[in-house]
């Protein structure tokens, strides 16, 4: 009986730190709410922002760089105006191909946006950026 | 052996006079600059004019040794990627949304204090911005900007 506690014991355990370690950076982006619902990602967004432009771009980023210009768990905490800012310029360069930086892609070209996941990130920042300025 | 180096720096110094510089020439449009557009106290339009107007608009004042090379090819190259970032001339012909992430922008660089340049203050004296200075501009930028957005 004691070794059935334990077992399912350490298999909660087990199971808690792999939600930990896999789900907790998922939703990092949407766990903050915007206050009067301003934001909302889709999922298909989320991911590509979550895997291709989330290790630089938050909050406890080693990049100075990064951070200064766009804070992706941030986003939700934005004013209206200073959201309709950060998704223009998000949809301008992606559209561009300046992000992800070349330089950076050089070492880690797992980072690149495939032509799908660009028209998802541009069309989501254009389109919720149009919105939020009618 | 010092001639010699002092005759090659000298002979390279003249050659590169012949390398053109690609200096972007001023075109501007009548009615399409930001401080035609868009409402200014003198006091913003004097620092934009003092501290951003010589790479990022179509009013860009050459001094004489922005046609000397090197530094031609340093002038030449900042005032091309300053317009390509941010061009003032052409103020009137962005959409209402791109003037406020500019807008927004601008406050970020100038408080981040990454604009203006380091290296352009050193022969612009009066570009050198005090922090009150950075304030009014920032301040004029949030102004402006909410405005658009209204």
């Amino acid at each position: 009986m004691k070794k059935l506690t334990l077992t399912i014991f350490s298999l909660l355990l087990i199971a808690g730190f792999l939600a930990i370690s896999t789900g907790f950076k998922t939703k990092a982006i949407q766990n903050e709410v915007s206050p009067e619902g301003l934001l909302t990602i889709p999922d298909s967004v989320n991911t590509v922002l979550q895997n291709k432009c989330f290790d630089c771009h938050n909050s406890d980023s080693e990049s100075m760089k990064a951070k200064m210009k766009l804070k992706l768990d941030k986003l939700p905490t934005l004013s209206k105006r200073k959201l309709v800012s950060k998704l223009d310029a998000i949809a301008e360069s992606v559209e561009e191909k300046d992000m992800p930086p070349e330089k950076f892609l050089e070492k880690y070209p797992e980072h690149a946006l495939t032509d799908a996941e660009s028209k998802i990130l541009i069309d989501w920042a254009n389109g919720t950026a149009d919105a939020l300025m009618k | 052996m010092k001639r010699i180096i002092l005759i090659i720096v000298v002979l390279v110094i003249v050659i590169i006079q012949f390398i053109p510089s690609g200096r972007p020439d001023n075109n501007p449009v009548p009615g399409k600059d930001l401080l035609e557009v868009v409402e200014a106290p003198d006091e913003i339009t004097t620092l934009l004019k003092s501290a951003c107007y010589d790479c990022h608009s179509q009013q860009v004042i050459y001094p004489w040794y922005s046609y000397v090379a090197p530094v031609s090819f340093l002038v030449s190259r900042d005032v091309r990627v300053g317009r390509e970032h941010l061009d003032f001339g052409f103020w009137g012909d962005l959409s209402k949304r791109k003037q406020i992430k500019a807008l927004d922008e601008i406050s970020e660089a100038v408080e981040a204090g990454d604009m203006p340049m380091k290296i352009y203050p050193i022969m612009h004296p009066d570009a050198k911005l005090t922090d009150a200075q950075r304030q009014q501009i920032i301040d004029w930028c949030e102004i402006s900007a909410d405005e658009l957005f209204e």
